[in-house]
């Protein structure tokens, strides 16, 4: 009822065409921290998301956090609506890849000027670097995510490869891909090579990325210009058109999608950050293990002609934004999530997946003892965060899907990326 | 049946083609109910069911969950929303839309008949085009991740159609009425009150019953203006946990949609006689 | 009452207030200042906006994405239109045999115009599933397509997904308004035309048709319109892909506005569109709408 009033009271401020209104937060706490991300969606975050709420309000008595759950495909523009809306929440949980965009709104708070220098000194150095501008550190690695290889184990086992050998360069994959993929299956339940994820959404193509990469692409040119209209590119793009036309992988599928076909235990491979565990043990119901003798184990991607090995760092990261209320106490909040041993510890422990960016924790106590752990721990030096650092990084992704898309369909490869770079030259003339 | 005209048919005749017809609408019956039958089964149904090759067609037993989880977590907090929303907005729209409407039927002027004539174009006007400054406005006001900046869409949403509907229905009503009562010294706010509302009231309930039915199902505006559960109606609300892990636990999302569906069913099944007047009176005489 | 409600400026004022302030806020507005911002590159994250005269006009008229989008919505729009004016007069017409219990089917097929977009949305998103849908089942076991196909992979057949929503969304409404438009046309005509000799058929095409001519253009126009604004399905279900094959007008714009926060090019989708519904509405009306029964 208070709402309601509160509602209509402004829509009388607002025939009235009068700029008067008062303050939009109505909070009935003494103090609370407004965090705005996934986190608390996915069944397998959950508890350990609630153990770092519990344990702060206990330690902050006064102190409430109010949890605004977001969706990850949505998060960016709920929080682009919340700052420009002048209601933005204290603290974000955020995709690495976002931070030149919300930086490029003027919209977040340097965590280098409220946080210890030698708490940020913990982390990994290619993570710190993508998020410094202008010598601040504008967001920490919370749940790092170097982009693995994962591979079932037992389709290996049946297409006659050796499991304990996982394929190290691109012709190997490909040929792995080939023989899980020629296992058929029966009818309703097709077995692919791989699970990629090809659905009109950005992240499609910034899945791509190590995908390019292994084929000897990039995205950004000599001069810095984020261009895909490559040799490395076209080949990377036919090589999913070939692979999808020839049934090793299902076409289209969004996120969950591709999730779900790997988790069935119907794919050999997938593209997946450290979260992989938790999602597989969950969705597959406990029927898949995840273990390097189980059914699903991990793996870097495999390399490019010249041995390197690339991935991306898609780190899920915390932000606090210029319009945080108390300043301080989001650091505090912050500066708990990342490094409270018991409730780092305890989210690891119910999630299985590495649940802060800071290597002096990572490396000691039950993760440091988790072979699944090191493996992600391991291939963090060759992770590199998006190559593309420009505030419209979402928009330039999004051009470049339709591409993809169409040239899986059959298109022109030179044609559509073309057409893609015309619209990215565009969003970055702007 | 005691009528003259259908004795004078003779019904044998008519039998075939009557029969005919009958199979005719009730086979069509069928197929357009089938999607609404099908995710009401289909919320009833466990996940394990629903992936099985053939399909059931009816839960082999009853299940709960998915309703269930369809009144947990932020689901009841976004029905409360829609529900302020779309109450304000009929109430809001109907009020506003009706006094135009009742001013362009009764002032018969080049003005007015243009300003029914803008009420018809604003429908073609681009939802994201008008969005776009609007953003601007509420942002401006601070009012965006308010009901106001949703009800606000949605009434311009549905103010043209109000217009419409009760320019229509008071185009019916006897104007020599309410000249009487001026004749006979009513002032005309009084003749608007005491008389012209209580005959409207058919036309106001169609009007508002209208308002309510789009705002409920309006989902644009709901995304883009609002940032919190706390002011999030439920398609929009929906559509998020689509998006999330619940994009393939079919029984939960078919269990949303039908609870989403159902409210704004049972209104329309209560008004909709009245509401089926209004709206086809307004599309036959226009 | 004109001559009455002259002499009261405050009940003039208290009639028309409401609607002009709202109008002009909310619609008029918004429409004027969407034109200004086509010309500039505005976007809430850029505090400063810069004129740029008509290179959004040009880059959008040079873009193939555009055409394709505009032909989408026309296309999705207008099958979706016409299949569910067809369907909906057809049944209108069963319905209007006077048959007994016939208002029980209306009352049931109208329920499905308040089924909620993001309901019909997830609901076609599952019973067109690629893998456990049930149209693929239906339709491979009665031999129909050899097996399951993927729906929303292929641009055709993601269109016509789309296309089914949206029709099927739209008959009850138009069975609705053309029965009513049927019950409107006197017996007497119909009758004298049947003692004549004119079967069913002559009759529909001589009479009922030319009769109700008018009001189905009207309503096919008005439906159409409002279906150019409808983003959910594609939002939910395809997310205008693949590629650009279930891409609307509506949900091109609403993602360049709102995605990628480009403002500028968003406005000017918007007032293309705008004038391009504007002249079909005209030659469309021009070209059907027949004077002489008016």
């Amino acid at each position: 009822m208070k709402m309601l009033k509160r509602a209509t009271g402004r829509w009388a401020a607002i025939l009235a065409a009068s700029a008067l209104a008062t303050g939009v937060a109505a909070s009935a706490h003494a103090e609370s921290i407004k965090m705005m991300g996934w986190v608390g969606l996915f069944d397998f975050q959950k508890a350990g998301w609630e153990r770092i709420v519990s344990d702060f309000e206990a330690q902050n008595p006064g102190v409430t956090i109010e949890y605004i759950g977001t969706p990850f495909e949505d998060t960016l523009n709920q929080a682009t609506v919340a700052i420009l809306g002048n209601n933005a929440p204290d603290v974000i949980q955020i995709a690495s890849s976002w931070v030149p965009q919300l930086a490029g709104m003027g919209a977040l708070e340097p965590l280098s000027d409220h946080l210890p220098a030698d708490e940020i000194a913990q982390f990994p150095k290619a993570s710190l670097d993508a998020a410094t501008i202008d010598s601040k550190v504008l967001a920490l690695d919370w749940l790092p995510g170097p982009i693995s290889m994962g591979y079932n184990r037992t389709l290996m086992k049946k297409a006659g490869l050796d499991p304990d050998s996982p394929p190290k360069t691109w012709d190997e994959f490909t040929n792995a891909v080939d023989k899980i993929c020629a296992l058929g299956g029966d009818g309703d339940a097709k077995i692919y090579g791989v699970s990629l994820r090809t659905a009109r959404n950005p992240n499609s193509a910034h899945w791509a990325l190590p995908i390019i990469w292994a084929n000897g692409g990039s995205v950004v040119d000599e001069s810095g210009k984020v261009s895909f209209n490559n040799d490395g590119v076209r080949k990377a793009f036919d090589w999913y058109r070939d692979v999808i036309r020839r049934g090793c992988s299902q076409e289209a599928f969004d996120i969950q999608g591709s999730r779900n076909v790997f988790a069935q235990g119907r794919a050999g491979f997938i593209f997946e950050g450290p979260w992989l565990r938790g999602l597989v043990e969950k969705l597959s119901g406990g029927k898949l293990s995840v273990a390097p003798e189980g059914d699903v184990w991990i793996a870097p991607v495999p390399a490019a002609a010249d041995g390197k090995v690339k991935q991306i760092e898609n780190s899920n990261m915390l932000v606090m934004t210029k319009q945080a209320k108390n300043k301080k106490l989001a650091a505090k909040f912050i500066s708990f999530v990342l490094g409270n041993k018991d409730t780092v510890e305890y989210f690891y422990e119910t999630s299985q997946q590495l649940t802060t960016g800071r290597l002096d924790i990572l490396k000691q106590g039950k993760m440091g003892a988790d072979p699944y752990i090191q493996a992600f721990v391991d291939t963090l030096p060759v992770s590199d965060p998006l190559p593309i650092n420009n505030p419209q990084v979402n928009a330039i992704l999004d051009a470049v899907t339709p591409a993809l898309q169409s040239i899986i369909q059959g298109g022109d490869a030179n044609d559509e990326l073309s057409n893609a770079d015309r619209e990215i030259d565009r969003t970055l003339g702007q | 049946m005691t009528s003259g005209s259908s004795a004078s048919v003779p019904l044998p005749r008519l039998h075939p083609r009557a029969v005919a017809s009958y199979v005719v609408i009730v086979v069509s019956l069928v197929l357009l109910l089938l999607p609404v039958l099908w995710m009401v089964l289909t919320a009833f149904k466990t996940t394990d069911e629903v992936f099985r090759v053939p399909p059931t067609i009816w839960p082999s037993e009853a299940n709960w969950k998915p309703i269930a989880y369809a009144f947990s977590g932020s689901l009841p907090r976004f029905f409360l929303n829609s529900i302020i929303i779309a109450a304000c907005t009929a109430v809001v729209t109907t009020v506003v839309g009706a006094l135009t409407g009742y001013g362009i039927s009764r002032a018969r002027h080049w003005s007015t008949s243009a300003l029914l004539m803008f009420f018809l174009a604003s429908m073609a006007f681009p939802l994201p085009l008008l969005m776009i400054s609007i953003y601007y406005l509420l942002s401006v006001l601070q009012l965006l991740n308010t009901y106001a900046a949703v009800i606000i869409g949605h009434m311009l949403l549905t103010l043209p159609i109000v217009v419409w509907l009760t320019k229509g229905f008071i185009d019916d009503l006897p104007v020599e009425v309410e000249q009487s009562a001026y004749i006979d010294g009513a002032g005309p706010l009084r003749i608007l009150f005491d008389m012209v509302l209580p005959m409207m009231r058919p036309g106001l309930a169609a009007a508002g019953l209208y308002v309510f039915v789009t705002s409920w199902n309006e989902f644009v505006f709901g995304l883009s203006f609002t940032s919190s559960t706390e002011m999030r109606p439920l398609p929009a609300g929906i559509s998020l946990l689509f998006l999330q892990e619940f994009q393939y636990q079919w029984p939960e999302m078919m269990a949303v949609a039908t609870v989403a569906t159902l409210p704004i069913l049972l209104l329309f099944l209560a008004f909709q006689n009245q509401f089926v007047e209004g709206v086809t009176a307004g599309a036959v005489k226009h | 009452m004109w001559l009455i409600l002259k002499h009261s400026p405050l009940t003039l004022a208290l009639l028309f207030a409401p609607g002009l302030v709202v109008s002009a806020i909310f619609l008029v507005y918004p429409v004027i200042n969407g034109v200004r911002l086509s010309l500039t590159n505005a976007s809430p994250m850029r505090p400063i906006q810069r004129f740029v005269g008509l290179s959004n006009y040009t880059y959008l008229l040079s873009d193939r994405t555009f055409w394709e989008v505009l032909a989408n919505s026309f296309v999705i729009v207008g099958a979706a239109i016409a299949i569910s004016m067809v369907a909906g007069f057809a049944l209108a017409l069963l319905l209007n045999q006077g048959l007994r219990g016939t208002y029980f089917f209306r009352v049931a097929v109208f329920q499905i115009w308040v089924v909620p977009w993001i309901s019909v949305a997830i609901l076609w998103g599952w019973v067109f599933n690629a893998d456990y849908g049930i149209v693929n089942y239906v339709m491979v076991r009665i031999g129909l397509i050899g097996h399951n196909l993927n729906w929303f992979a292929d641009p055709y057949l993601a269109r016509l997904v789309i296309i089914l929503g949206f029709a099927w969304r739209m008959i009850p409404f138009m069975m609705v308004v053309s029965l009513a438009a049927l019950q409107s046309i006197s017996k007497e005509i119909l009758d004298a035309a049947a003692v004549d000799g004119a079967g069913p058929w002559e009759r529909l095409r001589d009479i009922v048709l030319p009769l109700l001519r008018n009001i189905l253009v009207v309503m096919g126009l008005l439906q159409g319109v409002k279906l150019f604004q409808e983003i959910t399905l594609p939002w939910v279900l395809t997310q205008g892909g693949p590629v650009n094959a279930t891409t609307t007008l509506s949900l091109y714009a609403y993602k360049l506005a709102f995605q990628r926060w480009d403002f500028g090019l968003a406005s000017t989708v918007g007032t293309l569109w705008l004038c391009i519904l504007l002249v079909f509405a005209l030659a469309y009306l021009r070209f059907f709408v027949s004077a002489r029964n008016d």
